[in-house]
């Protein structure tokens, strides 16, 4: 007979929320925010981005930075969608839409973790 | 008296959040249903040019003007820094981290221009004010 066994375990994941604008001014304070994160061995980012205006490529970039260096560390950044259309149309003008693992909200992002 | 079509920028990035402010004046006179599809993704597309002239061109500040033109807003971007080398950009090789500025804008504008005159970079940007054009 076939032996099944079951598990779980728990993964740490750090939540947090941007609102208004992610842009070139916010970008470095983001950088480093992840940096100390990832710093520190916490290596599971969930951004929610849903309360997001505007995000522009300096603030992309400091997503797919912190999105890079997280999985080379073992562990992944991942977002909620955001809500606004605009800041929504960059991460798909830029094919990003395809890098990030991205989730309608973040319960349901946690949930699939 | 200033015209109030155009914008003087500073050449650093919290000047870069009049743009959106300053274009909504701009396309003040269309209808509501006409600007309001239009104007965040124009906005994005202007403030990654200006972006760019800080950024990459060095510029110590840079002009704005926009106009409409029958159904297209037109931007113009003056500025005296570096010249734009279109050589030396070429597009990101995913998931790069930088390179998405001019990538951005060309997916925006229906046309784009660069001349150098004078020691001066000039850009000319060309926008649909039809929303269906940009999806």
């Amino acid at each position: 007979m076939m032996d099944v066994r079951t598990g779980s375990h728990e993964i740490d994941i750090l939540t947090i929320r941007l609102s208004g604008r992610l842009d070139a001014l916010e970008a470095t304070e983001l950088r480093q925010l992840f940096n100390d994160h990832l710093q520190d061995g916490q290596v599971n980012l969930a951004i929610d981005l849903s309360e997001l205006e505007f995000l522009d490529s300096a603030g992309l970039a400091a997503l797919v930075k912190g999105m890079k260096d997280a999985r080379a560390a073992g562990g992944d950044l991942r977002l909620v969608w955001p809500r606004s259309a605009d800041a929504k149309r960059i991460l798909e003008l830029t094919s990003f839409d395809k890098v990030f693992t991205f989730a309608t909200s973040m319960d349901d992002l946690l949930a699939q973790w | 008296m200033a015209d109030s079509s155009v914008l003087l920028l500073e050449s650093n990035h919290l000047a870069l959040r009049t743009i959106g402010p300053w274009l909504s004046e701009r396309l003040a006179p269309l209808p509501d249903e006409v600007a309001a599809p239009v104007r965040g993704q124009i906005e994005l597309a202007v403030h990654e040019l200006a972006n760019n002239s800080i950024d990459h061109a060095k510029s110590s500040g840079l002009e704005l003007s926009a106009d409409i033109d029958g159904d297209e807003l037109v931007v113009v971007m003056t500025d005296s820094g570096l010249p734009f080398e279109a050589d030396q950009v070429s597009p990101p090789t995913e998931p790069q981290v930088r390179g998405y500025g001019l990538m951005i804008i060309e997916q925006i504008a229906t046309a784009i221009d660069y001349r150098r005159q004078d020691d001066q970079n000039r850009w000319t940007l060309r926008f649909s004010l039809d929303s269906t054009a940009f999806h």
